[in-house]
């Protein structure tokens, strides 16, 4: 008994570390393999992605409510140190934004007569949905965010993602609860934008830097720092004229663009629903939102 | 077989089996924490490499609590989680758990300087190749600023989880 038990195990040794090593070697060959699935886009690896998109969100929405609660703390008590400052600097802004309100609202009805006049069809009414943020790209190499808002509440692929201050980015995946959104600053975002005083046209392109740079420049465009960038609308994906950044920097390594967003304080996000589901078939129409705000 | 030591019971074996879990779980969870949006400043530059660390210290200390299996699933589903280039991470965690299963007769009652010089060759090499297989998927190369700052931030935090790590180890899996 003692000795057949012996053969075994000199026989089993061997055996189970070439079971290993082969083992080893199969999953480093499958991570070769995955790599070149997700660099070729199979649709296979793209379910893949949204399926664990949707398991995963409700672990992160749980996880980031006492993350945001704490940050916010931490927040709060630096603000309560600065309040009487805040407040003083707050009224100034507010007499100071009363004069443009009553500037844009005059422009506005002087639009709307010409745009009557000329027979100009108004933009089709964007359809918004709001989403908080449960979960950043925690990685060097890609910035993207995750949305607690899906396919159910009508959220399509390419909408533009906005905050109350410019564009964030454009959706890039879509789960059944949940999207991931992929930044303005992301290397593989290329964002059809326009210098609003000049109209020049460009691309925005990112490069994992927190200042994305504007590519397909006109030589003759005349470009200075703290020019307004807004999307222009071309592609077709995103409206024309939300807010983007201004011009950092016009110098040797190209032209930068600081975005308005801040980046550290992304809670909540809007996603605009550009109303193309009239074009696209076979698409479910919004369904009427619980949580959204609109 | 005959064994003196009489059958566990069906808790006892739930117990066992959780307790053996605990590195997988531990690494899976740290794999989840970079994706969660902490509001901190500039934090996507500053995330540390917490799964490499986690498998580092697992592969040397517990290697038959960290299969290659295991190795394999948290870098796919870190990879998922932050939208990664699929199949990156895990590439880099199979090859440190695969060179550091050689030699960790070299860091096991040793002093902790040597397991954190040991890592220190690791994190190197992890983040030449992490930097060299995200530039050859995105077709240029990329910053190399970010990836410098998760080096050092990662060789700088792995002390502070290795003693967790430590902790986790004489309590949880003291008897395993």
């Amino acid at each position: 008994m003692k000795a057949r038990t012996e053969a075994v195990f000199r026989f089993a040794a061997p055996m189970r570390a070439a079971m290993a090593r082969f083992a080893f070697l199969a999953l480093v060959a499958a991570s070769f393999l995955l790599m070149l699935l997700g660099k070729a886009e199979v649709v296979v690896v793209e379910r893949a992605r949204t399926a664990l998109l949707d398991v995963l969100a409700p672990v992160f929405g749980a996880l980031s409510q006492p993350a945001d609660a704490v940050s916010s703390a931490v927040g709060e008590v630096g603000r309560i140190a600065r309040v009487y400052q805040e407040n003083q600097k707050l009224r100034t802004e507010v007499r100071r934004l009363e004069q443009w309100q009553q500037a844009a609202q005059r422009l506005d009805a002087e639009n709307q007569a010409l745009r009557g006049l000329l027979n100009f069809p108004a933009d089709p009414a964007v359809h918004q949905v709001t989403g908080r943020v449960i979960g950043d790209s925690g990685g060097a190499f890609v910035r993207s965010i995750l949305v607690a808002v899906g396919a159910d509440q009508g959220v399509t692929k390419g909408q533009a993602a906005m905050t109350g201050e410019g564009l964030v980015g454009r959706v890039s995946e879509v789960g059944e609860h949940s999207a991931r959104v992929l930044l303005i600053t992301d290397l593989n975002s290329r964002i059809p934008v326009l210098i609003e005083s000049s109209r020049d046209q460009a691309v925005l392109a990112g490069d994992n830097t927190g200042r994305p740079h504007l590519l397909y420049v006109s030589s003759e465009a005349r470009l200075s720092p703290g020019d307004r960038v807004v999307t222009s609308g071309h592609g077709g994906a995103l409206p024309a004229g939300l807010p983007v950044g201004v011009i950092a920097e016009v110098g040797d390594h190209g032209i930068l663009v600081q975005p308005y967003v801040d980046w550290s304080r992304l809670e909540f996000v809007r996603l605009l629903d550009y109303g193309l589901t009239g074009i696209l078939p076979n698409l479910p129409p919004p369904a009427p939102a619980k949580t959204s705000h609109r | 077989m005959t064994s003196l030591t009489p059958p566990l019971t069906l808790l006892q074996r739930l117990d066992l089996t959780l307790r053996c879990m605990t590195p997988f779980v531990i690494t899976l969870f740290l794999a989840l924490v970079p994706v969660l949006p902490l509001h901190l400043p500039h934090e996507t530059d500053l995330v540390p490499a917490f799964t490499l660390m986690s498998v580092f210290y697992w592969t040397v200390y517990r290697p038959d609590l960290m299969p290659a299996s295991a190795v394999f699933a948290i870098g796919v589903i870190q990879d998922f989680a932050a939208g990664a280039p699929l199949g990156v991470t895990s590439l880099i965690l199979l090859g440190t758990h695969g060179v550091v299963l050689g030699q960790r007769r070299l860091f096991v009652g040793k002093p902790f300087a040597m397991a954190w010089a040991g890592f220190a060759l690791v994190d190197t090499a992890a983040t030449a190749v992490s930097w060299s297989f995200a530039s050859l998927l995105a077709g240029e190369p990329l910053a190399v600023a970010a990836s410098l700052l998760q080096f050092v931030v990662t060789l700088a935090v792995f002390p502070i989880l290795a003693w967790f790590f430590v902790r986790t180890h004489r309590r949880v899996l003291a008897r395993v």
